[in-house]
């Protein structure tokens, strides 16, 4: 039943779309393609942090580090991409590596002393901006060179023989192959040519999805978060499912820092700014499932590309108030959909074993 | 009958605090050392920075009042049971009334009387626009249960930005100078307080006398027993008759004053004009500073003080260019963790006390 | 033949409790052998060391004539030990298959949940079992789902199966049911073990019986060789009916009178409820748990609305007033779980004395508490209620469970309340205690209180009731006086049958 829903749903959007690059004038069509490619490179980072907090949820934990843990990755992603002379898929594992250390000290914390989960998860955050900020004025002047992941189109261009049919060249570097459909070409070039992490990033949540519904693991994990003791005493070491969901939802919520670093190539103090937090809220919003989480991601993501849009359109509007946008939008989609969603029923409750 | 607590409780209550902040200090001397710095200079910098003169004393007191104030904004809160991540927030929406109020309200022929008037207006309208924005948090838990964490810190950001805006070029208080602010505060309270030259002003004696009330409301008085019962179990509150839901608003709105006095306090103390980005971290300060007091109201002024040392200190040391002050976030972060964790070693203590004593009374 | 199952001088300390104190108990193969005892005589401990829930400080186990040891709940399954909690361990949110292949050594990376909902299926349907696999689990009757736990054990190979008390949510008909599948079990050769203190349904099922009592074991006796009498005097160690002193039954005014009141929700809704509470009367209402008892005390304090009906309190009509307007109308609730709802575990005994008055004079003058009254009362109350605690300012969560029971039933009783609902009063509390806790409910009867006792322990029912109401799926299926109990009736009654 809810499969189909999404399908439909998802079948409903793809004729919507196609339907505009049919039938909407030049302008506008490219406009509107330009917005959803901003929004696909928003809510990728944004959705890769809430399908691995979907894991940490659904095990009955409420990671509310999760913004320090981005932040975190993101800072070390920066220094270890300059470290490996800008190479983005190095970098990115040391800045997962960094939010794992801080995930392992939650989960220390949570799991093990059975802290109180939202006291630590704050206190998680102000250590990650306490440590980033202090780190990064110290190392501060490094030459850093980065180099974001590449787009989709250069690594076809690349293939050997298949590059010149998968793409065109042009002035400003390979297209796509799409661009050559009448009518809708250059308006399906827009939004496919995306960054290759988005591509990815798209193939983990589908197969994070079929892990969590149909594995053993998954099972497990959907179990804990339910009802640990029935779990204990069906010989399931609950304590080792939370510890890995938590240290997991490190991991992806690493990369999603990694990612928004790498994406505008530089490190500010604070960059993750909330994304944290509205990652958790896409979790609910979501529907504690990565693929719903994915299209949470994306409204959330919308509502921030809604300020290329409105300045490509040529209104006029503060930047300060645009800005607010994807805060209130989450504020709604928290009000709005909690209660109509199941929380796991052994949410933020320690486990103690007998 | 009355027996008060045992001295083996007091002590742990008492050394855990202790413990905790000089392990975080400890913990943050070797990340100094770790991040290549010399630890003895950081020293004398802070040190020097934050207790170095009378005056600088007097400095660093001045900070006592808005961490106190928004220490209690999480502490009421946490009180009635829910975790408000807003001071922030709050801090910016009091701290903007009352700073239109001080810009406006001697123009509008209210009269100026040393500006006692005026100031008392700022206190309230800051009270009044922090409780309502603390409000909006309380009403969206209670109506449609949002994490109170989630939405309170989206409404910082919201605040933040918002204060942008009003501030900034295109919007409503906007000075015309060029510079995103607004115009001068035409009444502020008078620095030199208690020590002649310091930052330090009257608000010092609000904190004390706000921590009086946080006492006497919540032990004294119907309204804070009541409080306190849905904090700790808000089930047997329905079975007792209270209402949770009002008493939750209730409380949202009570923390978001004390989260807005704690804007009005630095605003009209330290600044002179409405600036963005204008609270330096207070909001998340008054956490570490209420969760290390233990919720008490003695506890958190002893806090207060020391984090306001921790503040100027961390502050000296990044204006002299050794460390960052945002070193002062991390061990404020320690300083939680540790105060959090050590309800599991008191909780082992009595756990394994039990086993002795049931051991004991078997080999009798 | 060497017996199934041997446990030689098992120990387990608990900080403060000896649990088990050198307990033997021998299984033979293809048996079902009872395991008898009090509340508190150490049957769960036992066999939570058997299930690998709790490791022994001493002594042995044997599992077919080998020494095991049994180091988690996983091994004991792999070892072929198999357990229905009296708390399902089934999770709700999860469907039937999924819960059976939960955990279950053996199982693919990609779960193949297809082929095990036909095996699942095909097991069942050997038990006359059917059960949608697919079902989600919090969709399931409380028997079904006692079904789905006990084809799980079976499923993952269990030769030894613990059934911890199982009949105690069961209607005497689905008791019958489960009997029947007991007994084709053990005809397969496999063992039962039988946790109970139910003595008829001992003797319908068992061969053989252990005792426990205090945490030590009484030597085993076959059913055949032994009758209701011996097996009692060993549980209680004395002969002792629950035996109260009760005033003459002079019923006055009514108290509480319901009309045709109904609820919405879905499980225990109530439906059509009438029902009326006399001034010096106990009315026990008895059932299964899980019928709509809960629902009934919320509606009638207020903690859910009516949706349709009215409840008139001394007279007054008090549908869908506040719970504070029906606690000012001299009502006392007295609840099933002290520490969700009596108390506030994390508060002084002191302050928890006042949860229900703290508002009126003299508790408090105007906005403030009156600190001094508040010590005197709590004081008071520790005295008159005999509340073992060191002090006043102690939290009240440190004190045992009677004590707690007894802080609640001092601030409840010592507000001289016109109605009482009493709700499962002596649930977990050891023999003193709930003797205690039986004669202050029948003071307050004799008093001229008008008591409602919700147990789903017939025996307390029986004994204290002046009439008895038996609930089952929200309906009150009738009242019986004094003069008509019967037991049959009731359990009929308490199977929806009526008559």
């Amino acid at each position: 039943m809810k499969q189909k829903k999404g399908l439909i749903i998802g079948l409903i959007v793809v004729l919507v779309l196609l339907g505009i690059g049919l039938f909407a004038p030049d302008n506008l069509k490219n406009t509107i393609a330009s917005f959803i490619a901003q929004d696909l490179r928003i809510a990728l980072p944004l959705a890769l942090a809430a399908a691995g907090l979907v894991y940490c949820e659904r095990s009955g934990i409420l990671n509310l580090g999760a913004e320090g843990m981005m932040l975190t990755g993101a800072l070390f992603t920066w220094i270890g991409t300059a470290l490996f002379n800008g190479n983005p898929w190095l970098g990115i594992l040391v800045g997962m590596f960094s939010s794992l250390l801080i995930a392992l000290l939650f989960a220390f914390l949570v799991i093990t002393l059975r802290s109180n989960q939202t006291v630590i998860g704050v206190a998680i955050n102000i250590l990650a901006l306490g440590l980033t900020s202090t780190i990064y004025r110290v190392v501060q002047s490094m030459d850093m060179t980065i180099l974001g992941f590449p787009n989709i189109s250069d690594i076809l261009a690349k293939i050997p023989g298949l590059g010149n049919i998968l793409t065109n060249m042009s002035d400003i570097g390979p297209e796509l192959a799409l661009v050559n459909i009448p009518r809708i070409g250059s308006y399906l070039n827009i939004i496919f040519a995306q960054n290759i992490m988005v591509y990815i990033g798209i193939i983990i949540i589908i197969f994070l999805n079929f892990v969590l519904f149909r594995t053993d693991l998954g099972l497990k994990v959907r179990a804990v978060g339910e009802y640990p003791k029935a779990c204990d005493t069906m010989g399931i070491n609950v304590y080792k499912i939370r510890y890995g969901s938590v240290l997991f939802s490190g991991l992806l919520t690493g990369l999603a820092g990694g990612l928004l670093v790498l994406d505008i190539k530089t490190f500010v103090e604070n960059v993750t700014a909330g994304k944290g937090f509205i990652a958790v809220a896409a979790v609910i919003f979501g529907k504690y499932t990565p693929i719903g989480a994915l299209g949470a991601s994306l409204v959330f993501g919308g509502a921030q590309a809604v300020q290329y849009l409105i300045q490509a359109i040529g209104l006029k509007a503060p930047s300060d108030l645009m800005n607010m946008i994807p805060y209130v939008i989450t504020i709604i989609a928290l009000a709005g959909f909690i209660g109509k969603t199941h929380v796991p029923a052994a949410s933020t409750k320690p486990y103690v074993k007998e | 009958m009355k027996k008060k607590l045992s001295t083996g409780d007091v002590l742990i209550k008492v050394l855990t605090p202790i413990v905790a902040v000089g392990v975080a200090l400890i913990l943050g001397m070797i990340l100094i050392a770790l991040l290549g710095k010399d630890v003895g200079v950081a020293m004398g910098d802070f040190f020097q920075g934050a207790l170095g003169s009378p005056i600088r004393i007097g400095d660093t007191l001045s900070k006592v009042a808005p961490l106190t104030f928004t220490a209690l904004a999480f502490a009421i809160a946490l009180r009635c049971g829910l975790v408000n991540i807003g001071a922030e927030g709050q801090f910016y929406l009091g701290g903007i009334a009352a700073g239109l109020v001080a810009i406006y309200a001697p123009g509008l022929g209210i009269p100026v009387i040393g500006g006692a008037v005026v100031l008392l207006l700022a206190i309230i309208a800051g009270f009044i626009s922090g409780g309502l924005w603390g409000l909006i948090a309380g009403w969206l838990k209670v109506s449609f249960g949002a994490n109170v964490v989630i939405t309170t810190v989206m409404l910082n950001y919201i605040a933040s930005f918002l204060n942008k805006y009003l501030i900034g070029y295109n919007g409503p208080f906007y000075d015309g100078s060029g510079n995103p602010q607004s115009e001068a505060f035409k009444v502020s309270f008078e620095r030199g307080f208690l020590i002649n030259g310091s930052d330090m002003t009257i608000t010092i004696v609000l904190g004390i006398l706000a921590l009086v009330f946080y006492y006497v409301f919540f032990f004294k008085m119907k309204k804070g027993y009541e409080m306190r019962v849905v904090g700790f179990n808000s089930t047997a509150a329905e079975y007792a008759g209270i209402k949770v839901k009002s008493n939750a608003l209730l409380a949202m709105f009570m923390a978001g004053g004390f989260g807005g006095l704690a804007g009005v306090s630095e605003l009209l103390s330290a600044q002179s004009r409405i600036l963005p980005d204008f609270s330096s971290n207070y909001g998340f300060d008054g956490i570490a500073v209420a969760l290390l007091g233990q919720l008490h109201p003695l506890g958190i002024g002893l806090s207060a003080v020391l984090f306001a040392v921790l503040k100027s200190g961390g502050l000296a040391m990044g204006n002299k260019g050794t460390i960052s002050p945002y070193i002062v976030s991390a061990i404020q972060a320690f300083v939680i963790i540790l105060v959090v964790a050590s309800v599991f070693v008191q909780d082992e203590y009595t756990r394994r006390k039990l086993i002795r004593q049931a051991k004991t009374a078997k080999g009798e | 033949m060497v017996p199934i199952l041997e446990m030689k001088n098992i120990v387990k300390q608990f900080p403060g409790v000896l649990a088990n104190d050198n307990v033997n108990l021998t299984v033979e193969k293809g048996s079902i052998h009872a395991l008898m005892g009090e509340n508190g005589a150490g049957k769960s401990t036992l066999m939570n060391i058997l299930y690998g829930l709790y490791s022994p400080s001493s002594g042995e186990i044997l599992f077919n004539g080998k020494e095991i040891k049994i180091t988690s709940p996983r091994n004991a399954i792999e070892q072929g030990i198999g357990m229905v909690h009296q708390h399902f361990m089934l999770i709700p949110a999860l469907s039937v298959i999924e819960n059976v292949v939960l955990g279950k050594p053996g199982n693919k990376t990609v779960l193949e949940l297809k082929n095990d909902a036909e095996a699942f299926v095909a097991l069942g349907a050997r038990y006359n079992m059917k059960i949608d696999p697919y079902a989600l689990v919090s969709d399931l009757s409380v028997g079904q789902q006692q079904r789905v736990e006990i084809l799980k054990a079976i499923y993952r190979g269990a030769e030894l199966l613990v059934l911890d008390e199982p009949t105690a949510v069961l209607t005497p008909q689905e008791v019958t049911e489960l009997f029947k599948i007991m007994n084709q079990l053990k005809e397969e050769g496999k063992t039962i073990i039988f946790i109970s203190h139910k003595l008829n349904e001992v003797f319908a099922i068992c061969d053989t019986i252990t005792v426990l009592r205090l945490g030590r074991s009484q030597p085993s006796v076959t059913a055949a060789s032994t009758n209701s009498e011996e097996l009692a005097e060993m549980m209680v160690g004395r002969k002792c009916f629950l035996d109260v002193d009760k005033g003459e039954y002079n019923p006055g005014e009514t108290v509480l009178k319901m009309e045709h009141v109904f609820t919405k929700g879905t499980h225990e809704a109530l439906n059509d409820i009438n029902l009326e509470i006399k001034k010096g009367e106990i009315l026990g209402l008895a059932g299964v748990d899980g019928n709509g008892q809960d629902a009934l005390i919320d509606a009638i304090s207020g903690l859910t609305k009516v949706s349709s009906g009215k409840i008139f309190i001394k007279g007054n009509d008090m549908t869908g007033s506040s719970p504070r307007d029906i606690l000012e109308q001299k009502v006392s609730h007295i609840p099933a779980d002290r520490h969700k709802r009596g108390m506030v575990s994390t508060m002084s005994v002191k302050e928890n004395m006042i949860l229900i008055s703290y508002y009126k004079k003299p508790f408090s003058k105007g906005l403030f508490l009156n600190g001094k009254f508040i010590e005197e009362n709590a004081t008071e109350i520790v005295e008159k209620f005999k509340v073992k605690t060191p002090s006043i300012e102690e939290m009240a969560g440190k004190l045992s469970g009677g004590n707690q029971q007894k802080l609640v039933l001092g601030r409840e009783l010592s507000r001289e309340p016109d109605f009482i609902i009493a709700a499962h009063p002596v649930r977990g509390l050891d023999i003193g205690a709930t003797e205690y806790v039986h004669e202050c409910l029948v003071a307050e009867r004799d008093r001229g209180g008008a008591v409602l006792l919700v147990s789903t322990e017939l025996d307390e029912v029986l004994t204290l009731a002046d009439r008895i109401a038996v609930m089952y799926e929200g309906k009150i299926m009738g009242i019986l006086d004094k003069e008509d109990y019967d037991i049959t009736r009731i359990g009929m009654m308490m199977a929806g049958q009526n008559q």
